[in-house]
């Protein structure tokens, strides 16, 4: 042994001792642990059904956003009520058209029984409005008005659905905002049954086949059960606390089984190394939390870092996914690390009892092979040896996988992420077909005048009528509704005269605009596009509008659907950069640490990104464009939801630098004993394989679990990851780390002297570990260990 | 060897950085800004300030018939009837039926009809009103008008109409022609102004003669005379704060008046305007305007005698009045009394409208040139109903 490895391990002993003596203390003391577990689970697992209680549906908007404010102020002074709930009349095979009596007769009767809810309701009727008639004369829609925000709204939905009398020829088709959000909810949690329904079997299988034995399998499952378990339990008591977003479940799920199930493997299958080893359970169980605990302590760390990143965003849904999978990570790690140790010691050498072994090994039709003639390592070799010929295909595929993302459109997400069968969504299918689509996504401008004044003075109506005019003649725009446009045919000195007393115009039409569009000084303008909400010649209508001045200084602010993705995209992604940096400098300086070298980390963090980059290619190719949308089962979104990327983000940077440092510490732990560098890449990813191959499939498997979600949301979110992980484990660790390793050669070790020497000594999971009181047998054990490999 | 070494180091080096830097590259999205804007609007102090007066129709247009009796592509139009029929059993029954059409923006035209009939004999009143929209309006043309309201209709062409309606419930039906006895008159020239609401076109058929059958609680009764009273009207104007006071006069010499008042919302007296129509001498038709007399300002008066509180909307009406026409030209002196056949004549259209209003039939007696003179007519009160709709 030489001097630098002795004091490695010296090192390496004072680095594990807190994680080894815990371990000597859950075996020492594995009824507790495991009574505290039962405890926590008896008093978790009521509240995991009623996880989405107190869940917000929202929760995709910045309030201090400027089409936040807007909204807010046209609720606030306006009543501009955004929880609308659309009650939708077909013909259906009455052959009824709109204008019969009878079709009147039957919405009237329909809707008779609003008046009995709780709260006050406004119905505007399709005979009040005729744009809520279809062109075919064949559909009308009547819109009812809740004094209740969305969330309320939402929760009152099976109180509107009973209060509603089921015409006797009509069809009728409940929709519109709070039926969505409450779609949203009860279709979330379906989603989130099934996914687990799915994810479980699934991963007891990969299990089977990573450990050959039923026990080994079961415990990763059992611990990563539980911990969602407590997961979920604290996410409900967190939501009583603060506003939380119905989404946490679903990534705190999909995070917590991943997470849940990777941790326990690292740490089951280093058990089981160690009993084979020879060690005692009592030792195998502390050298386990010595190295895999603390391994996984790290991984945890490195996750938790993206995922605070998500703090720092004023989005709920970001926030709450955020604090969300903090939570996973911390329950995953406790429960990996206190949990799984107890019942390790508990379960001790029978870890291996029921062994599937032999069946897994004939239908692997192979024995194992020893590191140097590994599949791993003979595929690095060839890599290696021609590292440009590999890496710059590999490095165009991936940015070809990737290329789609420069096509995304980002828009909000509305009632198309819920499957066609839902109510909801079929009613606002109807309202896009037979309507104009336009009409339920206007720009929304709250327009207020200065000082206070009436918009109704005549200098007031004056500039507002210029204004609404110049609006209505851009071309983007199909109709400007405003209360000095009213009609073409009315004249500016009209309109003024009007408005001299407008509680005296006589005209039900006139009196319902202002009734709506005004209240003093604010006053609502709405346009109609001519392109959908989402289109980019609307979006540079609201930049337009945004940079115009009334004049008389009357201000404008604007809202609505157009307005606020635009909102939120620029402020997400002005936040973005900087959250990303705060993500990117925390993990550098983490793997600087860890790694001793200033090329290594950067070359890591250079290949995660990759690997994000390609899945997001995959979302905007899936889901924005409808490829493979009929096997996955869903129609194509035409946009990618703003947040979506972030959160994917934020969450994989963690996921997969995991495995990234999984495979440069064995690389790096090789290279410190041998000085070779393609040797070392070659036997570090060898012997890393089975470890990372078998995590990242837990976690292919178990996101891709979500893509059997009805929420598209969901089902992109457990395509994202799947996809991400899976090319980080195969295309990124395959071939473009043996080949950039290669070609970087000695740079990937370079740390200059001055920084070496302020760098603090650490190490993650060892090839092998000595007890603190075991010091002179490390030396053996060491020898011993390097001459098996 | 060793130079050969560090040589290939270098070249994987810069390849290294090479694939570093295209990869990063890949990440950087540029964005686009634009600093478009709409112009501010530049008013003038004119633009800004309360006009003084609104713009009327189109300056030298006349209405022609019969193209004139055609739908027009306007934001306000009705189509008009009212007066009294006798029927062959010699009972009277007053009769509006109108047909409002509405245009706003690019919406479907929509339509109001109010049907109301008073029973002069049992001394009550029916009311009955609904509405419907046209998608696909015809506007124009020489075949007059052809009205369909769901189940009730109206069609009229070259001063020859026929409606047809049967209230809901059942109480009235309507089968009826009306046929253009004197020629149609152009009330103020064609050119009717709504003061600050704006300005329309106008025309009359003071005296159509009524024929067909009127159904009464299911018994269908011959209309062997009495004389109706059409208006048609039409133009971008809306009735705006106040109300009006409108006066249809049918004289037993086959003359006419039609005399008229506009508030304003204090009830002050905007505009006031009198026709007085000599009557058809031989040379009339129904597609040729007839002469028309209109009285000055300060030629007539309108005295209300009484008032009439509706027992439902507790609204306060004038009730009966006392017209006074001072001879001038071609206009004789008359003294006027209208008197109600009944004084409950309220409809409540809030439902179709918007608005709460008294109209009915009234007999009209007094002299004429100093002789005694007698004549029916209809009245319309509207603006009464302030905070009430």
């Amino acid at each position: 042994m030489t001097l630098h490895q002795k004091s490695s391990v010296t090192q390496l002993q004072k680095d594990h001792a807190v994680f080894y003596r815990l371990g000597l203390l859950i075996y020492r003391r594995r009824w507790i642990f495991i009574a505290v577990w039962a405890v926590l689970l008896v008093v978790a697992l009521p509240f995991v059904p009623r996880v989405t209680e107190p869940l917000k549906i929202g929760g995709f908007a910045d309030p201090s956003l400027e089409s936040s404010k807007a909204a807010s102020t046209l609720a606030r002074d306006l009543g501009y009520s955004t929880s609308t709930v659309v009650i939708l009349f077909q013909s259906g095979n009455s052959g009824l058209s709109v204008t019969d009596p009878a079709f009147l007769t039957q919405t009237q009767a329909a809707l008779a029984g609003l008046k009995n809810l709780p709260i006050r309701t406004t119905v505007v009727a399709h005979t009040a409005n005729p744009r809520q008639i279809s062109k075919d004369g064949k559909t009308a829609y009547e819109v009812v008005l809740l004094d209740a925000d969305a969330e309320a709204a939402a929760k009152l939905m099976p109180q509107i659905k009973s209060a509603l009398t089921p015409p006797s020829s009509l069809v009728m088709k409940i929709g519109g905002g709070p039926a969505y959000y409450a779609d949203v909810e009860r279709v979330s949690q379906q989603d989130l049954a099934r996914a687990e329904l799915v994810a479980f079997p699934v991963a007891v299988i990969a299990l089977l086949f990573v450990f050959g034995s039923l026990i080994a399998a079961g415990l990763p499952v059992a611990v990563g059960g539980a911990g969602v378990v407590v997961i979920l339990a604290t996410i409900y008591a967190l939501g009583r606390l603060m506003d939380l977003s119905i989404f946490t479940v679903n990534l705190a799920t999909l995070l917590g089984l991943g997470l849940g199930l990777d941790y326990s493997l690292f740490l089951s299958s280093r058990f089981r190394e160690e009993i084979s080893h020879g060690r005692d359970p009592e030792q195998a169980v502390a050298v386990t939390l010595a190295t895999a605990g603390k391994a996984v302590t790290f991984s945890g760390l490195t996750v938790l870092i993206g995922l605070c990143a998500l703090l720092t965003f004023r989005i709920n849904l970001l926030f709450s996914i955020g604090i969300g999978g903090i939570v996973v990570v911390i329950v995953s790690v406790l429960s990996a690390c206190t949990l799984l140790p107890a019942i390790l010691s508990l379960v001790g050498r029978r870890i291996n009892a029921f062994s599937v072994s032999d069946v897994i090994a004939r239908l692997r039709h192979r024995a194992p092979r020893p590191d140097e003639d590994g599949f791993w390592h003979r595929l690095a070799l060839f890599v290696m040896h021609r590292p440009i010929l590999v890496a710059l295909p590999t490095l165009a595929f991936l940015l070809l996988l990737g290329t789609p993302f420069l096509r995304v459109q980002f828009s909000s997400p509305d009632a198309t992420i819920l499957p066609t069968n839902v109510e909801s969504r079929q009613v606002a299918d109807t309202l896009q077909q037979s309507f104009n689509e336009s009409e339920t996504t206007p720009i929304l401008l709250a327009v207020r005048t200065a000082n206070g004044t009436s918009i109704f003075a005549p200098d007031n109506v004056a500039y507002l009528y210029a204004f609404t005019h110049a609006l209505a003649a851009d071309p983007r725009v199909l109709r400007a509704d405003s209360i000095t446009s009213l009609d073409s045919r009315l004249t500016l000195a009209q309109y003024q005269t009007y408005y001299l007393d407008p509680t005296l115009v006589q005209d039900p039409y006139i009196t319902q605009f202002v009734k709506q569009f005004v209240n003093k000084d604010l006053t609502l303008v709405s346009i109609v596009t001519k392109e959908s909400a989402n289109a980019a010649s609307s979006r540079a209508l609201v930049e337009k509008i945004r940079h115009s001045q009334v004049g008389n200084g009357i201000t404008v602010q604007v809202t609505g659907a157009t307005a606020g993705v635009l909102d939120v995209v620029n402020g997400l992604y002005a936040s973005f950069p900087l959250a990303a940096l705060f993500i990117v400098l925390t993990t550098y300086t983490v793997l600087l640490i860890l790694f001793r070298s200033v090329v290594l980390p950067l070359k890591a963090i250079l290949m995660n990104a990759l690997s994000i980059i390609a899945s997001y290619g995959a979302l905007v190719w899936v889901f924005q464009e409808g490829h493979l949308s009929g096997p996955l089962h869903f129609t194509a979104l035409r946009f990618i939801e703003p947040t979506l990327p972030i959160i994917m983000f934020c969450t994989l940077f963690g996921l997969s630098m995991d495995y990234e440092v999984f495979l440069l510490s064995r690389i790096k732990e090789h290279y410190e004993h041998t000085g070779d560098n393609t040797a070392s890449v070659a036997v570090g990813i060898e012997r890393s394989a089975r470890i990372i191959t078998s995590a990242a499939l837990i976690v292919v498997l178990v996101s891709s679990s979500f893509v059997t979600a009805d929420i598209v949301l969901v089902k992109a979110l457990g395509l994202g990851v799947a996809v991400a992980v899976a090319v980080d484990a195969t295309i990124v660790r395959a071939l473009l780390v043996p080949a950039t390793m290669r070609l970087l050669g000695h740079w990937n070790w370079y740390c200059p002297g001055w920084l070496a020497r302020i760098l603090p000594e650490t190490h993650l999971e060892a090839e092998s570990f000595v007890p603190p009181t075991d010091l002179q047998p490390l030396v053996e054990q060491e020898q011993a260990a390097i001459g098996r490999r | 060897m060793i130079g050969l070494t560090r040589q290939r180091h270098t070249q994987r080096l810069v390849a290294a950085c090479a694939l570093l830097t295209i990869s990063f590259g890949s990440l950087v999205a540029c964005g686009t800004t634009t600093t478009e804007a709409f112009p501010t609007p530049a008013l003038t102090t004119a633009d800004t300030r309360l006009p003084m007066s609104t713009p009327g129709p189109v300056p030298g247009a006349v209405v022609k018939f019969p193209e004139d009796e055609a739908p027009h592509n306007a934001i306000t139009e009705w189509w008009y009837y009212t007066g009294h029929l006798e029927t062959a059993d010699g009972e009277r029954y007053g009769l509006e039926y109108t047909i409002f059409q509405g245009s706003r923006a690019d919406f479907p035209l929509g339509y109001a009809v109010h049907f109301a009939v008073i029973d002069a004999q049992q001394k009550t009143f029916a009311v009955d009103q609904a509405t419907s929209f046209a998608s696909n309006p015809i506007f124009g043309g020489t075949n007059g008008f052809n009205l369909q309201v769901n189940d009730w209709s109206l069609q009229g062409a070259n001063g020859t109409d026929t409606m047809r309606a049967t209230m809901h419930d059942g109480t009235y039906a309507i089968d009826l022609t009306a046929q253009d006895a004197v020629g149609p008159t152009l009330e103020g020239g064609g050119q009717f102004s709504y003061g600050p609401g704006g300005s329309s076109y106008y025309y009359s058929r003071t005296h159509m003669v009524p024929s067909g059958t009127l159904t009464v609680h299911g018994v269908a009764k011959q209309v062997t005379g009495g004389a109706l009273w059409f208006d048609h009207q039409w133009g971008n104007f809306l009735p705006t704060a106040g109300g009006w006071d409108w006066f249809s006069t049918q004289l037993d010499d086959n003359t006419a008046i039609m005399i008229y008042n506009l508030r304003d919302a204090k009830g002050n007296i905007l505009q006031t305007f009198g026709e007085y129509v000599p009557g058809c001498n031989g040379t009339c038709s129904p597609t040729k305007p007839t002469r028309t007399q209109e009285l000055d300002r300060g030629q007539f008066t309108i005295t209300p005698v009484g008032t009439w509180v509706s027992p439902t909307t507790g609204i306060t009406y004038p009730s009966g009045w006392h017209i006074q026409i001072r001879a001038s030209g071609d206009v004789p002196a008359m003294d006027l009394t209208y008197t109600p056949v009944i004084p409950n004549a309220e409809l409540d259209t809030r439902q179709t409208t918007s608005v709460i209003y008294w109209e009915g039939d009234t007999h009209i007696t007094g002299t004429k040139s100093g002789a005694p003179i007698t004549g029916s007519g209809y009245v319309e009160l509207t603006g009464y109903d302030k905070g009430k709709t």
